[in-house]
């Protein structure tokens, strides 16, 4: 055992020979009986106040979650039928346009030159 | 023995014992008398060393009543010191009770039955209900913190000069 141990012994008991109580047992018998039978049992009575609010609450969980959850109806479809429908129109009526046009001037140029080679074999034969 | 011839032998002694737990002898006072009421129902199934058992009914109630204590009981004071106020201690163990009170309380309750109960490891450690390492190192901790105390320099202690 080392000196600073023996020292913290002494310390210590010249500390506890300081305190001189006086406390006896009738007065102590006497509070004991004061005491309300309520106090006593408090420990016991608050754990069971606890518990019954516990098992409360989790009946009244199990109830409220045994319920249908309400559906909600479904949103109406989101239809994109003026982007599909008009667009394709607009580019066919445009394609129809531009192809009319550019066959008109082909077939034009054909003729005239069927004629021209016509009348050059008439002046031949004669 | 009865519970009044108990109270007339043990009483000092457990007080005194509270005392260097609690650290004023008023509230020792306080404590002690507690757990005797709270004994005193069924004081004569006790069965074993009653000072024994009353001595860990004591420790058990410091150890879960200074927190109650800490947040029941606020003093207020009418008006606060100007300049730094200064204990003047005098007296060794005054000073040592000082440092004592500074300790976690299951430290001080460690200390206090090694060096004043002087009980066992095994016996410190059923009293606080924890495990026999566990004493030890509270021993040690509770030691280094007194060490200034104790008159020794703690660089002495773990062997740097």
């Amino acid at each position: 055992m080392s000196d600073e141990e023996d020292e913290l012994r002494r310390l210590l008991a010249a500390r506890a020979d300081r305190v001189h109580s006086n406390l006896s047992g009738p007065a102590i018998r006497a509070r004991a009986s004061a005491r309300s039978p309520l106090r006593r049992f408090a420990p016991v009575l608050t754990a069971a106040a606890v518990l019954a609010v516990v098992v409360v609450s989790l009946v009244l969980l199990q109830r409220g979650g045994g319920e249908p959850v309400p559906q909600v109806p479904p949103a109406a479809p989101v239809t994109t039928s003026p982007t599909v429908v008009v667009s394709p129109t607009t580019a066919v009526e445009t394609t129809t346009k531009h192809s009319t046009e550019s066959t008109t001037s082909p077939a034009n140029t054909t003729r005239t030159t069927t004629v021209t080679t016509i009348e050059t074999t008439t002046t031949k034969t004669h | 023995m009865s519970f009044d011839e108990f109270v007339h032998e043990h009483q000092q002694a457990l007080v005194r014992y509270a005392t260097l737990l609690c650290g004023g002898q008023g509230d020792a006072e306080d404590l002690v008398q507690e757990v005797l009421i709270r004994v005193y129902p069924r004081w004569e199934a006790l069965e074993g060393s009653r000072y024994a058992y009353v001595r860990r009914a004591v420790t058990n109630e410091f150890l879960s009543w200074r927190r109650r204590w800490s947040t029941r009981h606020i003093f207020a004071t009418a008006e606060l010191p100007e300049g730094r106020v200064e204990f003047d201690w005098a007296e060794p163990d005054q000073r040592l009770a000082h440092e004592l009170r500074k300790l976690p309380r299951q430290q001080r309750a460690a200390v206090v039955l090694r060096y004043y109960e002087d009980l066992t490891d095994p016996e410190i450690a059923a009293v606080l209900g924890c495990r026999e390492g566990t004493v030890r190192g509270h021993i040690s901790r509770g030691l280094a913190a007194l060490r200034s105390v104790l008159g020794s320099d703690e660089r002495v202690w773990r062997g740097h000069e």
